[in-house]
Order: C-alpha cells, then sequence, then structure tokens
C-alpha cells in the first residue's frame, strides 16, 4: 500500500469510529476527515470544498425546502383528518397511517413526513383507546420504507444516483428506484401492519392515559400563606430564588374572588393565599419549612385542576435536531418566559422527576408544559419541537397544496423530460415556493438541515479520494478475491447486509458515500452489472431498523412510544430479513446481472 | 454580439435591477438569475452549483464563525472601559473610536465590529454629554475601511481575489490588499477624525440620547375605572387586547398603589383601578371611550408605574438579520410571550407613536421597551436585538481570548505563508473554535449569513460566464470605446467611481461580483495590469457610504445616531472623493499598468 492508500484509509477508518462513537456530531466528525485529509494531502485543495457545490448536496437542500413547503401547505393534515373511521382494527389503524405516509415520504423527506403524521397517530390512538406504541413504530418504518421508492426520497438514494453520475453513466432517474423500491416499501409494509406491531413488548402496548407519562399528579400542591407569616408582602419574585434551589416550581397563585391562575410576580402575597406548586415531596418539604409557609389541608394531592379555562397542560417531543439538545431548561430560556412552566421530562418512558432544571435535553425527550394555551403553542414552535396533539387547521389551510404540488410536478416532469439536470429543476422548484411565500423568507434557511450538508459537503471528496487513490480497488479486489469463485448474487446480498448493518449504527448518507464506490467497484471487478450493486446499497443504506440511534425518525418517536433501545431490533430484525429476501430476486428481475 | 453575450448581458441586468430594485432579497434574485443562465445555457448545467463550493464562499462562511469565537473577546471590552478619559476631545473621542473600528475589522467582518463597539460608543457618549451621533457615523465608517486592509476584511474583497483565482489561478493572498487599503484606511480615518464629523448636520449633534427622543411622559395617560365602566370584570389580557386594536399598549394597572403588570394576564379589573397606557392622543381618547375610563392625569402615578425597582426601560437597535426585521409589534406578541412592553419606535431620528402595533420593523430602528430587567437582557439578543445599554462583560475567561486570537493568528499565518490556501486554513481554525466549544456547536450554523452565502454561490456561475463568453471583455472594451481616449488611468477611474455609485445602491458583495469580470476584461482590453482593475474594484466596492441603505454598518446606526438618511452624503462625499484621490496613484505605483 502506498502512502496515499495508508493515509486516505486511515482517514475513513477514523470517520467511521466517530461516526459509530457519536462523542461529535457527524458534520463535526466529517469535516474534520475532510480537512485532515487535505493538509495530508489526498484530497487535492482544489477539490476540498467541492462537495459543497454538488449535486446531491444541492438536491438535498431543495428536497428540504419543498417537503417544509408541502408541511406549510396544510394539505396533508387535511388528508390524515379522512382516517379518523379507519381505526376500528389494529390492522386497519396502522395500514391506514401507512397509506399516507409511504407516498408522502416517498416525495419529501422522511422526517418530515413523520412529524406531519405523528400527531394524528398520537391522537387518533388515544381516541381508539391504543396505546401509541403500537401505532408510532409501524409509522416511523413506514415512512422510512417510502424514501426507498422515488431518487428524491431520502438522501442515499441522491448519493447513489450521483455516484453513478459521477462513475461514468448516467445518474440514475426519479423513478429508477420505484420497481426495487415499491415492491420492499409495500412488502415491508403490509408485515409491519399485518405482523410486526404485535412483536412490540406487551409492556408498550398496554394502553394508559397519557398523563400517567408524567404522574404529575404526585407533584402538585397547594401551599397556604399562613397569618403573620414572613413571606406577607414579599412577592412571588422574592419566593423564587429560594425555589429554584431546592427544585420547586411555583405555578401560580389563587386568591379569593379571582378566578384562574394569577401570574403575578410581583404583587404582594397576603394571608390566605394559596400558591400552587410542583416538586418532588422531598424537596417540597424543606422548601414549605424554610420559608414558613403551610401544606394546604384542604386541596390534597391530586386534587389540582391544572387544566383551568386558561391554562393548558401539552406535551411536546424534542425533534433530533432540534436546538434544546444538549441545553439545560435554563439555558433554553424555558424559566424566563411568563405564564409558560415546565412540569417534567419523560425520557424513554420514564418520568424525571428530580433536579429537572439541571437535566440536559435529548432528542425524544417529551417535555411536559403548562401555562397559556396561546404561549405555550408559540413556545413549542419557538423551540422547534412538535407539540403531540394535531395543531389546529385555519381556514387557508390546503390552500397552497396546488402551488406546491405543481411545483413538485413540474421539477420531476422537467427533469424526467431531461431538460435540466435534477438538482437544478427542483431547487427552481424551492425558489418557486420561496417566492409565492409558502416557505416564508425567513424560514427558508432553517428548513435546510445544515448537519446533513456538511456531512455530504465533507464526504464526497473523500469517498471520490478512496477511488483515486486506488483504495476503492484494493478493498474491492480483497471482497472478490476472498470469495473466489462464489457466485456474484452471494456477494451482492453480502453487500446489502453490510450496507444495513453500518446503517443501523452511523448516518445513513455517510454509509452510502462509503458504500457505493465499493459496490460500483466490486460489481466491475466481478464483471456484472453495478446498478445491481448500486441498488443493493441504496436500499441498505436506507434500511436503519434496529436501533433508536440508525434513523432520525426513530430516535424521534422513542419517547412519545415510550420505546426502550432494546424494542426496536424485534420489529426491524424480522422486516430487515424481509427486505434482503424481497430485494435481492427484485434487484436481479429488474438489473440483470 | 454572439448569443452567448447577449444572454449574459440580458441576465446581468435583470439581475442588477432586480438588486437595486430591492422587492425580493439579493439571494433570490441571484438564484433566479443563476436558473435563467442554465436555461439559457451560458452556465453549464454541471457547474450551476460550483459557486457553492468556490473558495470565496467558503471563505465568507470561515470568517464568520471565527470572528464569532473573536466577540466572545472579553479584551474589546477592557479596552472600551479605558477609553472614557480619552474622550474629553470630540477629536479624541472619534478618532479613538473609529481607529479601534477600523483595526478590528481588518480581521473581523465590518458589521460584527461594529456590534462590539456600538454599545460602547453610545454609553461612552453619554458619559460625555455628546450626541452619540457624534461618534457613531464615524465609527461606522472606520469599520468599513478597516475592511479594506486585508483579505478576509470584507466579501468583496475575498469575491476579488477569488475572480482572481479562478481566472489566472493565482488568487489574491492575504495582504496584497494591505499597501494601497492600509494607506486608504489610515487616510480616510485621519480625515473622519479631524474634519469629517464636523460635517455631520448640527441639529444631530445636540446631545439628545435616545431616551429623550423617546420621551414616553407625554404620550402616557392613566383612566379610572367607574363602577359603571365595561372594563370592570375583564382580565388585564382582555383589556390588552381591547388596547392591541386601538393601537395603545397596556402599560399596567395601578390599584391601590400597587403595581400590577400586563404579565399578570388573569388578573380582573376592578372599580377604581387605575389603567395606564401608551400610544397617540387620539387612540388614547378612543380606547377610554370605549371602555368608558375616566381620564386622570397624575404624573407622580406614572413615573411610579414607569421607573419600579424591577421594571425598566431599555432601548435596543434592531439588527440587520434579525429574526424581527419586517414582523409588526403585533405580530411579535412580546407582552404576551415575554411579559415586555414595547413603548415606542424610533426611526431615523423620529419617533413613532400611532398605530404602533402595525409597524413594519426596520434594520436600524429602535425600540424602547420596558420590562424585567433579567428577563429585558434575555429578551432583547433572543429577538436578534442590540441592547445600547453596556453589555455585563462577557463570561469568557482571558484563556478563552487568547485562544481565539491564537486561532485566528495561526490561521492567517499558515494561510499567508502559503502553506494551504487560506480558505481552507480558515476553514481548519473555525473547525478548531467548534471543537474546543469557543463557538458552541449549537450556534455554529447560526453565525452564517445564508443569504450572502447564497448570493455568492449563486453569482459567482455568472461571473465565470461573462469571462468565458467573453461578455466581460465586450462590456469593457465598449467602456473603453466611450471614453475614447485609451488611457488607462481615466479607465481605472472610472471603474472605481461606478463600482463606488453602484455599492451604495446594492449590496456590495453583488457589486463586486458584478464589477471584478468586466474589470478584468478592462484590464486586458487596454493591455494594462488587470491587478490594479480589479484592486480598484475591491475597493470601489468596499466604499459605500453615501446612503444608509449601502452598507449593513449604516443601515445599524441609523436609529441610534438619530440620522436621516440624507445625512450620509454629507460626510461620505468627501470621504469618497478623497479615497479616489488617494488610492489610484497608489494603485498605479503598488500595481504598475504596465509591467
Amino acid at each position: 500500500m502506498s502512502y496515499e492508500q495508508i493515509t486516505i484509509s486511515a482517514i475513513v477508518g477514523l470517520a467511521l469510529v466517530g461516526f459509530v462513537w457519536g462523542r461529535w456530531r457527524y458534520d463535526v466528525v466529517a469535516f474534520v476527515c475532510l480537512i485532515g485529509a487535505v493538509f495530508l494531502g489526498v484530497v487535492p485543495s482544489r477539490d476540498a470544498f467541492s462537495g459543497f457545490g454538488h449535486p446531491a448536496t444541492i438536491t438535498v437542500i431543495a428536497v428540504l425546502i419543498l417537503s417544509r413547503a408541502l408541511s406549510n401547505s396544510g394539505a396533508i393534515e387535511r388528508v390524515s383528518q379522512l382516517l379518523a373511521p379507519t381505526t376500528k382494527s389494529p390492522f386497519s389503524h396502522i395500514a391506514a397511517l401507512s397509506l399516507v405516509a409511504t407516498p408522502l415520504s416517498a416525495i419529501m423527506n422522511n422526517i418530515g413526513a413523520l412529524s406531519l403524521l405523528m400527531p394524528v397517530a398520537i391522537q387518533s390512538a388515544v381516541k381508539a383507546a391504543r396505546s401509541p406504541a403500537m401505532i408510532l413504530m409501524p409509522l416511523s418504518f413506514a415512512s422510512i420504507l417510502g424514501g426507498l421508492v422515488t431518487l428524491i426520497g431520502t438522501p442515499p438514494n441522491i448519493i447513489v444516483a450521483n455516484y453513478r453520475g459521477t462513475a461514468g453513466d448516467a445518474p440514475f432517474g426519479m423513478f429508477a428506484f420505484t420497481p426495487v423500491g415499491g415492491v420492499v416499501a409495500i412488502v415491508g409494509v403490509a408485515f409491519v401492519a399485518l405482523v410486526g406491531w404485535r412483536l412490540i413488548p406487551r409492556a408498550r402496548l398496554k394502553f394508559t392515559a397519557e398523563k400517567d407519562l408524567f404522574e404529575i399528579d404526585d407533584y402538585v400542591a397547594e401551599v397556604v400563606v399562613p397569618e403573620e407569616s414572613e413571606v406577607i408582602g414579599k412577592s412571588i419574585a422574592d419566593l423564587h430564588a429560594e425555589a429554584v434551589k431546592q427544585d420547586v416550581n411555583i405555578l401560580g397563585l389563587v386568591r379569593e374572588g379571582t378566578r384562574g391562575f394569577l401570574r403575578v410576580r410581583y404583587t404582594p402575597l397576603r394571608a390566605g393565599d394559596r400558591i400552587v406548586v410542583e416538586a418532588p415531596p422531598a424537596s417540597l418539604t424543606t422548601y414549605v419549612k424554610k420559608i414558613g409557609l403551610e401544606l394546604s389541608g384542604t386541596a390534597r394531592e391530586g386534587e389540582v385542576d391544572l387544566e383551568s379555562e386558561n391554562t393548558v397542560l401539552v406535551e411536546a417531543v424534542v425533534p433530533p435536531r432540534s436546538k434544546l439538545t444538549g441545553r439545560t431548561p435554563r439555558l433554553a430560556g424555558l424559566t424566563g418566559r411568563t405564564g409558560l412552566h415546565l412540569l417534567g421530562i419523560s425520557r424513554q418512558g420514564r418520568p424525571i422527576r428530580e433536579r429537572l432544571y439541571q437535566v440536559h435535553f435529548r432528542p425524544g425527550d417529551i417535555l411536559l408544559l403548562h401555562g397559556d394555551e396561546e404561549n405555550v403553542g408559540r413556545t413549542i414552535s419557538d423551540l422547534g419541537c412538535l407539540p403531540l396533539a394535531p395543531r389546529k387547521l385555519g381556514s387557508a389551510a390546503g390552500r397552497n397544496a396546488p402551488i406546491v404540488i405543481a411545483a413538485f410536478a413540474a421539477a420531476i416532469a422537467l427533469s424526467i423530460a431531461g431538460v435540466v439536470p435534477l438538482p437544478i429543476s427542483f431547487s427552481a422548484a424551492a425558489l418557486v415556493v420561496v417566492l409565492t411565500n409558502i416557505v416564508p423568507l425567513r424560514e427558508v434557511y432553517d428548513a435546510i438541515d445544515w448537519p446533513v450538508v456538511v456531512l455530504l459537503g465533507s464526504m464526497m471528496p473523500i469517498g471520490a479520494a478512496l477511488e483515486t487513490t486506488g483504495v476503492t480497488e484494493l478493498i474491492t479486489s480483497g471482497i472478490v478475491g476472498l470469495s473466489g469463485s462464489v457466485s456474484p448474487i452471494v456477494i451482492l446480498t453480502l453487500v446489502l447486509v453490510v450496507t444495513m448493518t453500518l446503517s443501523d449504527i452511523m448516518n445513513n448518507a455517510a454509509t452510502a458515500v462509503v458504500a457505493s464506490p465499493i459496490a460500483y467497484g466490486t460489481a466491475i471487478e466481478l464483471g456484472v452489472n453495478p446498478d445491481a450493486f448500486l441498488m443493493a446499497v441504496a436500499v441498505g443504506a436506507s434500511c436503519a431498523f434496529l436501533t433508536p440511534i440508525g434513523h432520525q425518525n426513530n430516535t424521534l418517536i422513542m419517547g412519545p412510544g415510550g420505546y426502550q433501545f432494546g424494542d426496536y431490533w424485534r420489529v426491524g430484525l424480522p422486516l430487515e430479513v424481509i427486505i434482503v429476501a424481497v430485494s435481492i430476486p427484485m434487484i436481479l428481475i429488474i438489473w440483470p446481472l | 454580439m454572439s448569443y452567448g453575450q447577449t444572454a449574459v448581458v440580458s441576465i446581468l441586468g435583470l439581475a442588477l435591477s432586480g438588486f437595486v430594485w430591492g422587492r425580493w432579497r439579493y439571494d433570490l434574485v441571484a438564484l433566479g438569475a443563476l436558473f435563467l443562465a442554465v436555461a439559457a445555457n451560458v452556465v453549464p448545467a454541471s457547474s450551476a452549483f460550483s459557486g457553492f463550493a468556490h473558495p470565496a464562499t467558503i471563505t465568507v462562511v470561515a470568517v464568520l464563525i471565527l470572528s464569532r469565537g473573536l466577540s466572545n473577546l472579553g479584551a474589546v471590552d477592557a479596552i472600551a472601559r479605558r477609553l472614557t478619559p480619552a474622550t474629553r476631545e470630540p477629536v479624541r473621542h472619534v478618532g479613538i473610536l473609529t481607529s479601534l473600528g477600523a483595526v478590528l475589522s481588518t480581521v473581523m467582518n465590518n458589521i460584527g465590529a461594529l456590534s462590539l463597539l456600538l454599545p460602547v460608543a453610545v454609553q461612552s457618549a453619554h458619559r460625555a454629554r455628546r450626541s452619540p451621533a457624534i461618534v457613531l457615523m464615524p465609527l461606522s465608517f472606520g469599520s468599513i475601511l478597516g475592511g479594506l486592509v486585508t483579505l478576509i476584511g470584507t466579501p468583496p474583497n475575498i469575491i476579488v481575489a477569488g475572480f482572481r483565482g479562478s481566472v489566472t489561478g493565482e488568487p489574491f493572498g492575504m495582504f496584497d490588499f494591505t499597501p494601497v487599503g492600509a494607506a486608504v484606511a489610515v487616510v480616510g480615518v485621519v480625515f473622519i477624525t479631524v474634519i469629517g464629523w464636523r460635517l455631520i448636520p448640527r441639529r444631530r449633534l445636540v446631545d439628545r440620547s435616545a431616551s429623550d427622543l423617546l420621551k414616553i411622559e407625554d404620550y402616557v395617560a392613566e383612566g379610572r375605572a367607574t363602577d359603571t365602566s365595561p372594563a370592570c370584570g375583564k382580565t388585564v389580557g382582555e383589556i390588552d387586547a381591547i388596547g392591541d386594536a386601538h393601537d395603545v399598549v397596556l402599560i399596567g394597572l395601578l390599584r391601590n398603589r400597587l403595581r400590577i403588570f400586563v404579565s399578570a394576564r388573569h388578573q380582573m379589573v376592578q372599580p377604581g383601578d387605575l389603567v395606564i397606557v401608551e400610544g397617540g392622543a387620539k387612540e388614547i381618547a378612543e380606547f377610554m371611550s370605549e371602555l368608558d375610563l375616566e381620564l386622570t392625569t397624575a404624573d407622580d402615578d406614572i413615573r411610579r408605574m414607569l421607573r419600579g425597582p424591577d421594571y425598566v426601560l431599555s432601548e435596543a437597535v434592531v439588527a440587520p438579520r434579525a429574526a424581527v426585521v419586517g414582523a409588526t409589534p403585533l405580530s411579535l406578541r412580546l407582552t404576551g410571550r415575554y411579559g415586555i412592553n414595547l413603548l415606542a419606535i424610533s426611526r431615523r431620528g423620529q419617533p413613532i407613536r400611532e398605530r404602533l402595533g402595525s409597524v413594519r420593523l426596520q434594520v436600524g430602528d429602535i425600540l424602547l421597551l420596558q420590562g424585567d430587567s433579567e428577563r429585558l437582557a434575555q429578551v432583547i439578543p433572543a429577538i436578534g436585538c442590540l441592547p445600547l445599554a453596556e453589555r455585563r462583560s462577557p463570561n469568557g475567561s482571558g484563556n478563552q481570548a487568547m485562544l481565539s486570537i491564537g486561532i485566528f493568528a495561526a490561521a492567517l499565518v499558515f494561510g499567508s505563508i502559503g502553506v494551504a490556501p487560506i480558505e481552507l486554513s480558515l476553514a481548519a481554525g473555525a473547525l478548531i473554535s467548534v471543537v474546543v466549544n469557543l463557538v458552541p456547536i449549537r450556534e455554529m450554523y447560526d453565525e452564517i449569513d445564508c443569504p450572502v452565502d447564497v448570493l455568492l454561490g449563486a453569482m459567482i456561475p455568472i461571473g465565470v460566464a461573462m469571462d468565458t463568453t467573453g461578455t466581460g471583455g465586450l462590456i469593457a472594451s465598449s467602456i473603453a470605446g466611450v471614453t475614447g481616449s485609451t488611457s488607462p488611468i481615466v479607465a481605472l477611474v472610472l471603474l472605481m467611481v461606478v463600482a463606488m455609485i453602484l455599492t451604495d445602491i446594492m449590496n456590495n458583495a453583488a457589486t463586486a461580483l458584478v464589477a471584478a469580470p468586466i474589470a478584468y476584461g478592462l484590464g486586458e482590453t487596454l493591455g494594462a495590469n488587470p491587478d490594479a482593475f480589479l484592486m480598484a474594484v475591491a475597493i470601489g466596492a468596499s466604499s459605500a457610504f453615501l446612503t444608509p441603505i449601502g452598507h449593513q454598518n449604516n443601515a445599524l446606526i441609523l436609529g441610534p445616531g438619530g440620522y436621516r438618511f440624507g445625512d450620509y452624503w454629507r460626510m461620505g462625499l468627501p470621504l469618497k472623493v478623497l479615497i479616489v484621490i488617494v488610492s489610484v496613484p497608489l494603485l498605479v505605483l503598488f500595481w504598475p499598468l504596465n509591467p
């Protein structure tokens, strides 16, 4: 092996370790490797940033903006409201939701499709007295499967298609993935709806009312300001410092002659005022003693009604790309707002009670927020969280849908007709939805998943370097040499299985970037049709069903479904086996070796 | 003219009119132009997005992330605090601030340097009993001039260097701009300090702090709720909504000398309560009559309401790229969301009070906010505004300051001695800043000025097309034809002046993107050194001193300085003339026209 070969192999090896380890986010890992590769001279500095102008990167960005337009149009919620009558049996319930999710995610990004449907799914599950856990994992898997169907369904397809473009052939077209991907998606969804959901652990499938997730009743209490208390004349703001120290959350003030909660930080307290607090029992006792208040005898635990005419309790989930990730509630600005309280955090189905304000948020956490209906709604969208209840539809919902659909259709038609390449037609369509204000100017750049863009931009030149230095050839000839006289079909299966495994432990786009050149090279070495091998990579890289970290969608449902790490493979492993069993024959039929 | 040339010229014309018109933001205009160019087949589809991978685009991104690391520096605040004794004379006051701005912006982006020094400037002016108008325009111009000195000082330099790179293969280096740029900057700063600030209209120089400008007592009224008043039994939230409908701001209630704030949404109004509102005289009268409130005037009550120990008044200026630009106060719902009141807006030195709720906020507007001091400190940056009061010194330690300076310096050294191309070493520096947490990873992408990057990414291929289709040369030779004589010096002056005019009415990066290919063509057509012409574009495109819209920095100081649109050219025009006079001989000296 030459110096270049050793260097680039080491860098790719480090990148893989970094992706799997997860200590640094994948964009940082990828960019470190890119810069390292340039300084060590294996990626020419002229090409260092070529990945950022790469057609695959641009297509990913354009699809994200168009996806935002689709979800802004409100059309999907309209459609999903028609699903209500189908929830009689678990099968029809899951099938109906999947029937919307799969086609939707064929044209938009997977997590976008899931985010739109998740509130509907939870709501309909609760209405049908079914555990959301029964519905959410099937829904997530269906939205991932939908991505297999078209070129723009998921980044791995875009990467594979463009790899074919750089390797000498024309890039794959919009519907080149459809024959294999469509069949795999249909079989997969059928499996999940018929059998799959039954494999979710029984404990998760038991229906419990939502609030039990947090058991807040045990933690809310009223304390009374006694006569001749020290705190008379002080305000709630004065009590706040000690409350924070003791982990006590002051929710409001109830006073004779007023209705509902008073949120008066600076109103002097009077004897007889009742302060509603939320705290773990131990902290509460300490706090009450220290401040000179009394626990109220009249309102017992569980009798304080937090949902009055002006306040609501709302649950929201922290999505994978949220700004909340890694922050404490205080850093996230959850403490400084009026009429809003964080009552609880639920992680992997278990409530976090103690030291709530020292918790660092993770994707998939569920927040329980209490406050003014309007404030709560705004805060959730400010923080980039997803409410678990469907949003209310304005009368204008769905009005923009024809424009969005027309933009999509025109972009697809233009690229199929060969007038302009796909990245250009899709980014022109993205420009149209911005100009028509369906995606407002200030939302445009927020709609883009920057970490994935940087990941792609950084990995593209590294992938190219693997090839120019001859490492790909080395690996592929190694594979072919080892396999000896084994049939190419076995090797094809091997490629699919290895890609699937990689994609379960690291980002699917990164998997596709690394696996495409190797698959292509192996096919050339074997003298068979490389398209079949590329298709195997596309299918494998998108199939991340074994863990909650393999795919953003699986992370997102973790909290709302109350799943644990080990729940995923029970449904995912049989599904992956079925996908291998279905896709290999399909690939062989559609892309003969 | 060939087909390609006609197409490029018309697309360029459309783009220029789009930039100047300003109906669509420049990134959208540029993308539209790019797609037109691809459709017209003058930019090959395969290289349509090459601009996004261009060194210039990457450099701009990297400099923004590195600048963020620097802006955590406690050093700036420390220097600023020592400044106070030196402000006795206006000349020294102006001189120190302007030089500081210029020095900082040689390595930082211009607006970053200005944002760091703006609160310092306003506060030091107040302390010296001087109008902020005296120091702010000099400071803004100083920070723009500082950008001329190095490659990374400002996007036009990066663009011009990058264009040279894509045509000749050899971009300008880090300090190629320094000989001419530094001389221009020094002369400019001296001019501003000695003469320039005296040219600002006299009226603006009268000490009139912004809070006097936004004198609110005159516009605050209180009404007593009588027994029969329909206000009784309504909650504060409901009264606030009625106030919104009449365009008055509900400040709070006074009950038995007790203050109740608007954040107490569910408190009910009782007979005898005093409802305190702020707004235009007509609107207040309408509001009072709808709720049948008895108008009273007791200045003591009002003052007590406004100047309580927990509730303070604070001014903040709307920064470029703030999330609130284009939003109305009504749509922001500052009261409902954050519990703070917006009492007034000042725009170009004029307070706005009538129909406050439906005003669309612009860059440079000053907001007068009232609320809990702690919360104001959180909310002002959250909505993308800059407080005009001095910040508490940042929590960054001295080590962090040294670290970020070290990273920046190392990146610059590596980039300039040729170990690695400048964009690569800066990108590596930016990466290190993120890895060592000088720039938190979650804020990394917020620092990037996406619209400018898209502008660059979209316009670079068009610039290249200008070169490949020979359009740049064509335009250049027609310019050469018009000037009659083929004296390169005349053409050089003309080019710089045109770039200077363009940059005053459109984005400076866009100006450089359009002008660079023409400059290069002009140099070649005239058989003179194209480098001199490229440098002339770099200087011209950065010299936006005539209007507040020509440069983000000038827009930012509009409100805090209380300037009007017409104030800028008084100091800006002589400055521009001076820049032309100084820079042309220097350009000819350092980049000889006939090598």
